[in-house]
């Protein structure tokens, strides 16, 4: 397969900016924030950006630029193929999180419907699958899972599907030619939003109450285990996608320089975005839940739908957003595989492999999508799509990022050393790295996501199995999710590490 | 949210004087209804389903008020359990004084932020002129 790569440096920086803001910094981060007492959250977020997030991004930069191979194939030049093995274990935990992510961007394309034809802002509609008649809930809750339970989601879903392709089709070229519309686009629609939200009454007591911090809440280890997870998650890293989109510029790039500026827009967009979504939670006295599903599906619409003029308007804007950052996301997502499996299958063209990607993404897609009722009475997730999303996002989201992240810190600490990306990174950089940059990746950060990891299992031992609770699901569905998530990411692994070797190369210094 | 729609579908309301409650000053709570409320509960949750949640209890008058001084600024929930049902109304606490700390903590998170993105720009596309190719030839094509 032929690599493809970016015209200019701005294509390259809006595509991965583009890839690490998502729905997770418009919604996730909010709820986040919210939940660990606002302004004490920012303390150890901003401590986890500088010790965790921007020292392994620009590893994962590094790593591409220096091998100029995708994820799996650049560890494998560091490892051999037990290296390789870790790649394709992210890689395969990614591609769930790309599956029910499109499936989500699927619903957030059934509520953009909903928000431009109107039936978003009535009162309520009726929810014949879960036998409730109009009334019985208000919307957006009615409407959302009036949507979830027909079979129009999973049309939704392909759509979306059928959106990524178009766009991931010519690879780089492509991709660059939509990020430079999504993302200046996603900024103008946020900085509409944040207007609106400002002023709004009250909206500027919102902003006081995300940035005036409690500090009595610092001393809980939950909120520095919050702070590192966001982190880690909104910068797309353990995707193989910082790799992938890195191993498409030429050896010479400022991977240090790139690195912090990615970090800084993404944070930064996460910043202005917490100030819409708190002015409007405060305006409107909404209490939101950590949950993006709860967040962008409920709580702001249901903010939106409270707008004295422009409910419409402001809506429509609102998903589209969602829309936009979304597939910036979900394309990275699709083109980190495409990308990797491309260097593997040598000599197989780009459009039947993004065809097989595609496929099957859209399969598992459809399965997120499942409208099915298994929860009448809406105690747990009520159809069996969303159950599974809940399911499934617990343990590739929680888990398969963060060993993978642990994985490749292990294999550039101690197996090809990390002087060895800096001293790459400082022929080129212009932002010099320091010898701070070994330490960190060879003993700190590694130490900061095992805690991270046994904080997760610990929970699991302390509080029982993820999803053994969940109404209409329960232990089966809970031991189910965890075994197919494990085995499917560690049996096509192995299967992809054995398969068709490339011819090797000699990379780097 | 549901235990609104039920309290409203009861007919009971829950009514604040003045309407915008602020940290630290006293405010009325009305329960208006044909319900019987006289040493009923007024639950206070502050900052419902976060980390830092507080919750605090006044007990109602006869005529189902109570006078609350919020103490603390930012989303709280008010609520009244009786004979089954629940009533509740999110109110929003605003700050009594200027948050200082808060002012602190918008300004320095921006400028790390956006100064940070705009020093890693500068490094970026000093020698660049951005919009050109880049002139390194493709690397495994």
């Amino acid at each position: 397969m032929e690599r493809s790569q970016w015209s200019s440096k701005l294509g390259f920086i809006l595509a991965a900016s583009g890839s690490a803001i998502g729905l997770g910094n418009i919604v996730f981060f909010s709820a986040n924030a919210y939940k660990f007492g606002a302004g004490a959250f920012y303390i150890p977020y901003l401590l986890a950006l500088f010790v965790v997030g921007i020292p392994v991004l620009i590893m994962e930069l590094a790593l591409g630029s220096w091998s100029g191979k995708a994820f799996p194939a650049a560890l494998r030049q560091i490892g051999g193929r037990p290296a390789e093995f870790v790649g394709w274990f992210g890689l395969v935990s990614a591609s769930f999180i790309a599956m029910y992510y499109i499936t989500i961007l699927g619903w957030v394309l059934g509520m953009w419907l909903g928000a431009l034809g109107g039936d978003l802002w009535k009162p309520s509609v009726a929810l014949p699958a879960f036998g409730l008649e109009e009334g019985a809930l208000p919307n957006p809750v009615a409407y959302f899972f009036s949507m979830l339970s027909s079979w129009w989601n999973v049309v939704f879903v392909g759509l979306v599907w059928a959106a990524n392709m178009v766009i991931t089709w010519r690879g780089a070229k492509s991709i660059e030619m939509a990020v430079k519309v999504f993302v200046p686009l996603m900024w103008v629609f946020m900085l509409v939003m944040i207007g609106r939200g400002l002023t709004l009454d009250g909206g500027l007591h919102g902003v006081a109450l995300l940035f005036t911090p409690d500090f009595s809440v610092m001393t809980e280890p939950a909120v520095w285990h919050g702070a590192f997870s966001q982190i880690f998650f909104t910068l797309s890293l353990g995707f193989g996608i910082m790799t992938a989109y890195a191993s498409y510029l030429p050896k010479e790039s400022d991977q240090s320089a790139s690195g912090l500026m990615i970090a800084s827009l993404n944070c930064g967009f996460e910043f202005i975005a917490g100030l819409a979504v708190f002015s409007l939670l405060f305006a409107f006295s909404m209490v939101p839940k950590a949950s993006s599903i709860s967040m962008m599906f409920f709580v702001l619409p249901q903010g939106i739908a409270s707008f004295p003029t422009g409910v419409k308007l402001f809506g429509v804007m609102f998903f589209t957003l969602l829309l936009v950052a979304g597939l910036s996301s979900s394309v990275s997502l699709v083109e980190s595989m495409t990308g990797a499996l491309g260097d593997k299958l040598v000599g197989r063209s780009r459009a039947g492999i993004l065809a097989a990607v595609c496929g099957c993404g859209m399969l598992g897609s459809a399965l997120f999508a499942w409208p099915q009722v298994i929860d009448p009475a809406l105690d747990g997730d009520g159809t069996v799509g969303l159950t599974l999303v809940d399911l499934v996002d617990h343990w590739a989201f929680s888990y398969g990022l963060l060993l993978t992240g642990l994985a490749e810190c292990l294999l550039v600490g101690w197996v090809l050393g990390p002087h060895v990306l800096r001293e790459y990174l400082n022929a080129y950089g212009r932002v010099k790295i320091g010898v701070w940059f070994d330490v960190l990746v060879k003993y700190v950060i590694p130490l900061i996501l095992t805690v991270l990891i046994g904080f997760g299992i610990w929970g699991e031992v302390r509080d029982g199995l993820y999803g053994t609770g969940l109404a209409g699901a329960g232990t089966p569905w809970a031991l189910g999710a965890l075994a197919v998530w494990l085995g499917t990411s560690v049996g096509l692994a192995g299967v992809l590490t054995m398969v068709g070797d490339p011819p090797r190369e000699e990379v780097g210094q | 949210m549901t235990t609104l729609w039920l309290g409203l579908a009861l007919g009971v309301e829950l009514t604040l004087t003045p309407l915008v409650p602020v940290e630290g000053e006293p405010v009325k709570v009305q329960i208006v209804g044909d319900v019987d409320l006289d040493g009923a509960p007024l639950r206070i949750t502050y900052r419902p389903n976060s980390a830092v949640e507080a919750t605090d209890t006044l007990a109602l008058d006869g005529a189902g008020a109570v006078m609350w001084t919020p103490s603390q600024p930012g989303i709280a929930v008010l609520s009244v359990d009786r004979g089954g049902a629940t009533v509740s109304r999110n109110v929003s606490v605003r700050f009594g004084s200027v948050p200082w700390s808060g002012v602190l903590v918008f300004l320095g998170t921006g400028l790390l932020l956006f100064g940070g993105a705009s020093f890693a720009m500068r490094r970026l596309f000093q020698d660049h002129d951005e919009g050109l190719p880049l002139t390194a030839p493709p690397l495994d094509t």
